[in-house]
């Protein structure tokens, strides 16, 4: 092929093919650079030449930052991702964009960042309407206090499995922000870690809020706009649920799977009057995680609907 | 439905060109306007009466066949308000795109940005997103014919400051 340098200019003589890159304009690059996921974005252009270094920098390509779907991508989770290491490489991803977003950001969803860069969106991301951070140690609740200050547009928030956010955090965000309609606050599976053994510290796993009242108290007082709320493993009881459907009363999905001081009865005396509701996911005792315990606990499913009992409460 | 038709002449100092337009029912006559900058002729009409038309345009730096495919896409595809026959039209022209040298589609793009035919851009950009998907930068490198102008140093302090985080 004929050597065109990047400025598009034919170096040798070719077969009559003029393949001249540098005549695309700088909207035409941004056109195809938008069409990429931000792993090629990253690995495949960032570094192609300089024309293509800035290009990569412009605010609009930076509306969104979904590192999220490469977390989801990989076959499986890994321990280096609880590392020190790793938490710094993804702040670091995190504050770049935020840069390069000029204000203009509008969607993050990551795992394990920290205060680091989440301080930063605080600042610069007026405009955020998503936030998915989960998985997120390092992120407690001085840095959402503040996004809660800085992100007033919130829409959809989704901290599941962020262990140092506490009700706090839930009370100044439904304060400040009464725009959220989503709220995710999943807790990891602590009746039967075994998925996590060995990739989550144990320490962490460990550390997990047992104050599901409190953090109930602070969405139903505070987030009477909410449709969308997951609450799976939380420890809430049928006071913290009562106050949920106390207060937000629009409420659509509600998954409180996992949430093991909750009965059938709690949750059928709790949603009788959200008459929005399409969906609840009940704790259905025991959630297998393979054929194995199927077998094994299968039965108990009829424990929960038949008897109606307290006796399982933890 | 107004259509643009832009040539460009070379510095030529006079040259007379002659425009046959088919089918066209302009009663008014289009008063071209010129871009030194470019050295561009830009002549509007407005072809109001006939939607239906489209003049086959000529794409510079291209082969014939890739011309011809362009050109029936935009018959097709103006021909028709009908979903099916524009998503006939869009499908058909993907598919020679795809069959041709990347070079091919490069100059296409930029042909599609000149008209300001955003169909066309659609299918082009969308065609050279999918071709860099995936690769490494020496091959991106190598697919578009572009020249690394950073220095090693300036290469390794970018790859530095911007890690990607699943890297090993």
């Amino acid at each position: 092929m004929a050597a065109i340098n990047h400025r598009g200019e034919v170096e040798t003589g070719d077969s009559g093919h003029y393949s001249g890159w540098a005549d695309l304009t700088h909207e035409c690059l941004l056109n195809i650079l938008n069409r990429l996921t931000l792993e090629d974005r990253w690995l495949s252009t960032m570094l192609v030449c300089k024309s293509w270094l800035h290009a990569s920098k412009d605010p609009s390509l930076h509306s969104v930052f979904d590192l999220e779907s490469s977390f989801k991508s990989r076959p499986s989770e890994s321990s280096r991702w609880w590392t020190p290491e790793f938490e710094r490489k993804v702040d670091n991803m995190l504050r770049s964009v935020v840069d390069w977003s000029d204000g203009d950001l509008a969607e993050i969803r990551v795992r394990h960042c920290s205060d680091r860069s989440l301080s930063l969106v605080a600042q610069r991301c007026p405009n955020l309407e998503v936030l998915s951070i989960k998985s997120c140690p390092n992120v407690t609740d001085e840095s959402m206090k503040k996004l809660a200050s800085g992100c007033p547009k919130l829409k959809e928030l989704d901290i599941s499995y962020c262990y140092e956010i506490s009700h706090e955090s839930l009370l100044v965000l439904g304060r400040k922000c009464t725009n959220i309609t989503v709220l995710k606050r999943n807790l990891m599976n602590w009746l039967d870690p075994s998925e996590h053994i060995g990739i989550v510290p144990t320490s962490y796993l460990n550390a997990c809020p047992q104050d599901g009242d409190s953090e109930a108290a602070a969405i139903g007082n505070f987030m009477p706009q909410i449709l969308h709320l997951e609450l799976r493993f939380s420890k809430l009881s049928a006071r913290g649920l009562a106050l949920i459907s106390q207060g937000c009363k629009n409420l659509e999905y509600l998954d409180l799977s996992g949430c093991m001081n909750v009965t059938s009865r709690d949750i059928a005396n709790a949603t009788s009057s959200l008459t929005s509701l399409k969906n609840v996911k009940k704790p259905n005792f025991y959630i297998p995680r393979s054929g194995f315990h199927a077998e094994r606990y299968g039965h108990w499913r009829l424990y929960d609907d038949r008897f109606q009992t307290d006796a399982f409460r933890i | 439905m107004s259509q643009t038709v832009v040539l460009e002449q070379n510095a030529v100092e006079t040259q007379s060109i002659t425009l046959k337009f088919d089918g066209c029912s302009s009663d008014a006559n289009p008063s071209p306007i010129v871009n030194p900058e470019n050295q561009s002729i830009t002549i509007k009409f407005d072809d109001q009466a006939s939607n239906h038309h489209t003049i086959p345009v000529s794409i510079p730096n291209v082969d014939s066949e890739t011309e011809a495919a362009v050109n029936e896409f935009l018959r097709k595809h103006g021909s028709s308000d009908e979903e099916s026959v524009r998503t006939d039209a869009m499908n058909d022209l993907w598919s020679f795109i795809e069959r041709q040298e990347i070079g091919t589609v490069v100059v296409l793009v930029k042909f599609a940005s000149d008209v300001k035919n955003f169909e066309l851009l659609e299918i082009f950009c969308q065609r050279v997103a999918d071709v860099i998907a995936k690769k490494t930068v020496e091959e991106v490198r190598e697919i578009f014919n572009i020249a690394n102008d950073f220095t090693p140093e300036e290469e390794q302090a970018i790859r530095d400051e911007h890690r990607w985080a699943f890297e090993d």
